[in-house]
């Protein structure tokens, strides 16, 4: 239809009209589908501080994506579940992941609770990419179930070697919290072995769960009734402290040592003086100073307003581990697939390399710490 | 109905539209004005009111919360710092006494869930739980907080500071903690964070706003929304509304959802309460303003479609109702009822509508008044075609069939009407022949030729021959072309007639012989009688030309008279002045004037003398040659202007005593080898005749000669007056001898034949004479230059022409005789 001067007004006004009307509405930007990311850490309960740090750095680790672009220009978004030690609540909380079809699930922070979502995840065919899971339990299984940390305790052997060389210590109390047995169980046994290996006496080990009515006080009393030339603790950093106080009021020279579970700033915001000389290992050197580091380590500062820790040093390279599979995915090829076609990837610190079960390949360099003048420093 | 248009309704010079969508396009433009202006007011006024109105009521919460958050704080620091003074001033207290005051304030503070007070160590020596928890007193026994930033911050300030958030180690839940500087030694009280959600639902206005309280390091530890799973202590630093952190309202994302929120700062443990809402929800009172108004709009744009439709809808329909009015008047129906309408144009279209149908019936009758007329006319008219009783009147169209025949017709052919329609004169009354004729005739008449009369000849139904005069031609048939007309009349009867007077003429030619026989005799008889009259006519021809030379001889001698008598007069008077002058000479009285006087007289007397002498002499010459011409028939070779002026010499002085004047304009190119005597007397006779009798008891008049050459070899010689005239009946006779108008009057009556004879005669010309009474009189003689041989003497009459009375003028040169051809042959 020819269009008449009039017919042309009409046009003119109609779009008008219908254009304000749309306005008016407020029209829904429609980005494109983002990248989701299932997040289940603990952050509340007693490995809250695990599963915030770790959180942080996935955080971090994922804002970075974004603001470089996203996985090919599709933003990342995490949704967040909390498993705090309630299997129930776990549960759902995976079953809503599953539900909402997240490409992989960051976490958990514990092995114990790894123990519980492996299996969920392995059977939605979800990539579930841990963090501070260190269980040796976890490890050798062709499942989802992937993480960037060794599983063969090698603060077990690492302290083990310096209460015996260093210290020459033999005769050895290890106090276990419980609430992480996939976690610990291995750990005391790979302790013992280690220890034996170099003449040293693992006494029998004192185990408790912690609650509210945790009584630090007598558990000290309790492993020092063992008359131990050292006692490690093998529980988080909160009851490493707690227990180094009491036993330091009781012993005040006593050799502590922790596992690298407890090699925590909170050990030392609440250790205080109690947990000087108390030796642990830590997975990354938090002084590095190289500038990669060092752009992180400024950046999660300036970010969470406090400083970078090893969990979150894990959450940050697990994420980008899981972030360049995702974008190196090719098609028709499980995220499983192209980190096992991948194997090799850059962390942090060291580079990561993955065997064909999802497991760290290589030794990672571990760091023998020891608590001096309230900083974790360099055993010399 | 004509395809043609028209030429005064113009084509449609583009598309045109239904009414109906013209009108509710326009009401739809119209209707859409009001409703585009509300729709702008709306977006650019009131919706940023109501924006900015939302944004308020976010910011007024967020101060809210704060200011409540502030005031939990601020009350719960001062506790703290009044416990803290207590502690300063009462250096006295025991531990037992100092455990007792904190378990009480612990016990009883809505804030506190533990206390304790360190060593200058740092180191907690004594605390304070609530009853449930004292049993675990010894846990925190010897704590050493003095690492944490918290109670360093305090002492560096002297004042009271707040910790980051944290798990207790006391509940293992959330914590805050203040700390207060008691001299050298620390009092920290922690402040469960676990209710705070439960204050922020409360801020949250009926959850219609979302509320959260994010600790100094910017993470979550409280939500209204109450569903907090795995986000506890999550870091919303990242978010530019917390980052800003200063009361303007920002839009940003979280959980999900599309927020606007603004954060302000809690004073104390630098806290950030962040209020937001779902945009959705927040401007959710625009988006149903928006709707509302879009309907109401919409409704009233649907009510304007309405009436706009209708409205057109009816105009149109009452306009076609008008249209088919008009094409029912087209087609001939006046008999329509009028439309009635409420718009006042209609009603004048109404009218002018009727008003155009009276005037359509009045024009009708006056067409079929018209109509009436011109078919009585044509009535008439066919009725003259019918009713003639003699004229046979047919039409035939090309092919030659009958289209028309008259009453006339029937009874000549004795063929009725309706035998004849449509039929072919060959199937009537022709035989094949003939009829090829009449198609031939047709065909001519076609190319506008009309035939006739032309007889035609038929075989009679009684046996007799029918004779009929017929005419042929064509007219116009109508819707173009051509149809013919055969009009006959029976002249069989006039045919009968002729035939009858064929006869009679053969008769009559056998009694025309008798008669010539006897004619012959009498002719011979007649003859002899003539010869008796032409001498006794010649004789007197001869006593006339006497009488006339008599009278001539009688005018040359009373003509000379005068200059002789005036020549001898004033030779005597010469003779006088001499006789005078030699007695004066001899008497010696001769004076000079004498002389002189002498000399003049003699001179006049000279000159007079001279002039009459000479004047004789010319005329005695004149006559002379008049007599010699007269008497001879000399003939010799002459200026016409001279002989003319001869006889204008000779009759001069008798012309003088009249009051006729004489007028001679001859060309002088003109010579003439003829005989001048007789030309001469030829003007002597025709100039005596105007004097004597066109100027008849007139006091004037006038006389014109005039010659000029015509044919080569000829001249003509006009002798015209101004007269009375000749008289119709006397012209044919004027040149019989001894005719006269005067008898008894002078005239011998011989003059004009005098003239006719020689002119004709010895001159060998021809005479003409043309007059008319009270007119003049002409009279011209035709010469040839050259005089036929004197075979013929002049004084021998041309006896045989003489004879008729009724003589016609000489045959000139031959004339077109056209027979009258007899077209009934």
């Amino acid at each position: 239809m020819t269009s008449s001067p009039r017919q042309l007004k009409r046009s003119v006004a109609a779009l008008a009209l219908l254009a304000l009307l749309l306005g008016g509405c407020g029209a829904e930007s429609d980005s494109s589908q983002p990248v989701r990311l299932g997040v289940m850490v603990e952050a509340t309960g007693p490995y809250a501080s695990l599963g915030v740090a770790g959180r942080n750095g996935m955080q971090l680790a994922v804002e970075q994506a974004n603001a470089n672009g996203g996985i090919h220009g599709r933003p990342i978004e995490l949704l967040y579940r909390n498993d705090v030690s309630n299997p129930e609540v776990t549960q759902q909380g995976i079953n809503e992941l599953i539900a909402a079809k997240v490409e992989a699930i960051l976490g958990p922070m514990t092995s114990k609770t790894a123990v519980q979502l492996i299996p969920l995840a392995t059977n939605a065919g979800i990539l579930l990419m841990g963090g501070t899971t260190l269980s040796r339990l976890l490890a050798g299984h062709d499942d989802q179930y992937f993480r960037i940390v060794r599983h063969d305790n090698p603060d077990a052997k690492g302290i083990a070697r310096y209460l015996r060389k260093r210290l020459g210590l033999a005769r050895i109390s290890v106090i276990v919290e419980d609430s992480n047995p996939p976690y610990t169980e291995p750990w005391m046994l790979d302790f013992n072995r280690y220890l034996a290996a170099e003449a040293g006496e693992m006494q029998p080990p004192l185990h408790f769960i912690r609650s509210a009515q945790t009584d630090y006080a007598a558990l000290a009393q309790q492993l020092l009734a063992q008359q131990p030339q050292a006692v490690v603790l093998l529980t988080s950093a909160l009851d490493a402290a707690m227990l180094a106080t009491q036993l330091r009021q009781l012993e005040p020279q006593l050799p502590l040592a922790g596992a690298i579970w407890a090699a925590e700033d909170v050990l030392l915001q609440l250790g205080g003086r109690a947990v000087e000389g108390l030796v642990s290992i830590q997975a990354y050197d938090l002084h590095d100073s190289t500038p990669a580091f060092s752009a992180v380590r400024t950046a999660y500062e300036q970010r969470f307003k406090a400083p970078i820790d090893s969990p979150a040093i894990v959450g940050y390279d697990a994420t980008n581990v899981v972030l360049r599979a995702l974008r190196e995915r090719q098609a028709n090829e499980t995220l499983k697939q192209t980190l096992l076609r991948l194997r090799k990837f850059q962390g942090l610190q060291y580079g990561i390399s993955l065997d064909g079960f999802g497991d760290i390949d290589i030794d990672s360099p571990v760091f023998l710490k020891i608590v001096r003048g309230g900083q974790f420093a360099d055993v010399e | 109905m004509s395809s043609e248009r028209p030429p005064d309704i113009p084509a449609h010079p583009r598309r045109s539209w239904p009414l109906l969508g013209i009108l509710a396009s326009r009401f739809m433009l119209v209707a859409c004005i009001p409703v585009l202006a509300i729709g702008l007011l709306f977006r650019l006024y009131y919706e940023p009111l109501m924006r900015s109105d939302a944004e308020a009521k976010q910011l007024n919460a967020a101060q809210a919360t704060a200011q409540q958050l502030e005031y939990h704080f601020s009350v719960a620091n001062r506790e703290l710092s009044t416990l803290a003074r207590l502690f300063t001033h009462a250096q006295r207290l025991n531990h037992a006494e100092i455990e007792t005051l904190l378990d009480a304030y612990a016990d009883s503070s809505h804030f506190y869930e533990a206390l304790y007070l360190t060593d200058e160590f740092g180191q907690i020596r004594a605390t304070g739980l609530a009853a449930s928890r004292r049993n675990l007193r010894q846990n925190l026994q010897g704590l050493d907080i003095s690492a944490r930033d918290f109670v360093l911050q305090a002492h560096r300030r002297n004042q009271g500071y707040w910790s980051n958030s944290y798990l207790s180690t006391v509940s293992a839940r959330l914590t805050v903690a203040l700390a207060q500087p008691v001299g050298t030694r620390t009092l920290v009280g922690e402040i469960a964070i676990g209710q705070l959600p439960e204050l922020a639902r409360q801020l949250s206005q009926n959850d219609t706003l979302q509320i959260r309280l994010l600790d100094r390091q910017n993470q979550l530890v409280a939500n209204s929304a109450g569903n907090n799973q795995g986000k506890q202590q999550l870091n919303l630093g990242n978010l530019a509304v917390v980052q800003q952190g200063q009361g303007s309202s920002t839009h940003f994302q979280l959980d999900g959802q599309a927020l606007v929120g603004v954060a302000l700062n809690v004073a104390g443990p630098d806290w950030q309460v962040l209020v937001a809402q779902p945009e959705a929800q927040a401007y959710g009172q625009i988006g149903i303003v928006w709707q509302r108004i879009s309907l109401v709009l919409g409704l009233a744009l649907a009510v304007a479609l309405l009436i706009a439709g209708l409205t057109s809808w009816a105009l149109a329909k009452k306009i076609s109702l008008f249209t088919a009015h008009v094409e029912a008047i087209a087609q001939g129906r006046y008999d329509l009822p009028p439309i009635h309408s409420g718009i006042k144009e209609l009603g004048r279209l109404q009218n002018s509508l009727q008003q155009m149908v009276m005037a359509i019936c009045e024009r009708e009758q006056a067409m079929r008044g018209s109509e009436q007329q011109l078919r009585d006319s044509e009535d008439r008219l066919l009725a003259t075609l019918e009713n003639t009783p003699n004229v046979a009147v047919q039409w035939f169209d090309r092919q030659g069939r009958v289209l028309l025949w008259n009453h006339a017709s029937e009874s000549l052919y004795a063929i009725e009407r309706q035998d004849a329609l449509g039929k072919t004169l060959d199937q009537l009354i022709f035989n094949p022949e003939q009829q090829q004729l009449f198609l031939a005739n047709l065909r001519e008449a076609a190319n506008g030729i009309a035939l006739g009369p032309y007889l035609l000849k038929l075989q009679g139904l009684d046996g007799q021959p029918l004779y009929l005069l017929t005419t042929t031609f064509n007219i116009p048939a109508p819707g173009g072309g051509q149809h013919f007309v055969c009009m006959s009349i029976d002249v069989s009867e006039q045919k009968k007639v002729e035939q009858a007077y064929r006869e009679l003429n053969n008769s009559l030619e056998q009694r025309v012989s008798q008669r010539t026989q006897a004619l012959s005799q009498s002719n011979q008889e007649l003859n002899s009688a003539l010869a008796n009259l032409q001498q006794a006519q010649h004789g007197l021809v001869q006593s006339e030309k006497l009488a006339a030379l008599g009278s001539l001889v009688a005018g040359i001698a009373h003509e000379l008279s005068t200059p002789i008598g005036n020549s001898v007069m004033a030779a005597s008077t010469l003779q006088d002045h001499t006789r005078t002058m030699q007695r004066a000479v001899t008497e010696g009285a001769l004076r000079r004037s004498m002389l002189e006087q002498f000399v003049a007289d003699s001179q006049t007397t000279c000159d007079i003398l001279n002039r009459n002498l000479r004047r004789a002499s010319e005329l005695i010459s004149s006559f002379k040659q008049v007599a010699v011409d007269q008497t001879g028939a000399q003939r010799r070779s002459f200026q016409l202007i001279e002989v003319v002026n001869e006889i204008v010499i000779t009759l001069g002085p008798s012309l003088k005593k009249t009051p006729f004047v004489l007028e001679s304009n001859i060309d002088d190119s003109l010579w003439l080898d003829s005989y001048p005597g007789a030309l001469g007397q030829i003007l002597v006779n025709l100039i005596n005749n105007a004097v004597l009798h066109a100027f008849a008891n007139r006091d004037h008049g006038f006389i014109a000669l005039r010659a000029y050459a015509t044919q080569p070899g000829w001249l003509e010689l006009t002798v015209t007056d101004n007269g009375c005239g000749i008289s119709a009946e006397h012209l044919p006779r004027i040149y019989d001898p001894f005719f006269t108008t005067k008898l008894g009057q002078g005239g011998s009556g011989l003059g004009l034949n005098i003239v006719h004879n020689l002119a004709t005669g010895i001159l060998g010309g021809r005479l003409e004479v043309v007059s008319q009474v009270n007119w003049g009189t002409r009279f011209t003689l035709a010469l040839p230059l050259c005089a036929p041989t004197a075979n013929a003497p002049v004084d021998k009459p041309q006896a045989q022409l003489a004879v008729t009375s009724n003589s016609p003028p000489p045959p000139g040169p031959a004339v077109d005789s056209g027979s009258a051809a007899d077209p009934a042959a």
